[in-house]
């Protein structure tokens, strides 16, 4: 995990039963991409941020937040 | 076989891309190695660079070709700016870039101005040779460190 940026992305795909494949076809990146999002290994754009959250229909703030 | 999406389409471009560096770093690294040896052996080398060049050219040219195609049928679909993979490759340039500014310094300043037996051309070919090695092994060694990461498929996580 990333020491700047908390996700809940692993948790709202068991909530959608979505692998990291599905999820970065749905919203247009590679599964590494995706996968290297949810260790922490690389922070996301603004961009990437939003697709994810849309596609899960959540508020951004839910799915990321910042570390304490 | 399965449809490969732009995504994945791009880093598999930029892997090639970083592999026709490496090799290139290699025939230049033996391009180098051509002004110590004698006329025989060179000869080999020189067959062993044109083999090089040739296999360059196959593992960087049909992707490349293949993008510039996507990308003039069709505005967007094969652009990923963000990217883990393109993240990396850009931390693997810079790499490269650093660590040729600063060996140059550094060699300045052990060198000097004095002369050398050796042509300029020598030392443009090492200076090259040492980015793109940097660079390339740069690369692949940020992308192994996350493959060691990469197994994780919330279907399979569900039945275990």
């Amino acid at each position: 995990m990333s020491a700047d940026l908390n996700n809940r992305i692993r948790v709202f795909r068991a909530e959608h039963r979505m692998s990291q494949g599905d999820l970065a076809d749905a919203i247009g990146v590679s599964r590494k991409t995706i996968s290297t999002i949810e260790v922490g290994r690389f922070v996301p754009s603004t961009v990437i941020a939003l697709k994810i959250a849309r596609h899960f229909g959540a508020p951004v703030e839910e799915i990321f937040s910042l570390a304490d | 076989m399965a449809q490969q999406s732009a995504a994945q389409f791009y880093e598999r471009f930029l892997g090639r891309v970083t592999l026709g560096l490496l090799l290139l770093a290699i025939a230049l690294v033996i391009d180098c190695a051509g002004y110590f040896v004698d006329a025989a052996t060179d000869e080999v080398l020189r067959y062993v660079r044109r083999t090089l060049s040739v296999v360059i050219i196959i593992v960087v040219a049909p992707s490349t070709l293949k993008l510039m195609w996507n990308r003039w049928k069709s505005d967007s679909p094969h652009r990923e700016p963000e990217s883990f993979v393109v993240e990396i490759y850009k931390k693997a340039s810079l790499h490269g870039f650093t660590f040729v500014a600063l060996a140059l310094v550094v060699l300045q300043g052990v060198l000097g101005a004095g002369e050398s037996t050796l042509p300029a051309l020598f030392f443009i070919k090492a200076v090259l040779a040492a980015m793109l090695l940097v660079t390339s092994l740069s690369f692949y060694l940020q992308m192994q460190v996350d493959d060691d990461l990469e197994e994780d498929d919330f279907d399979d996580e569900a039945s275990s």
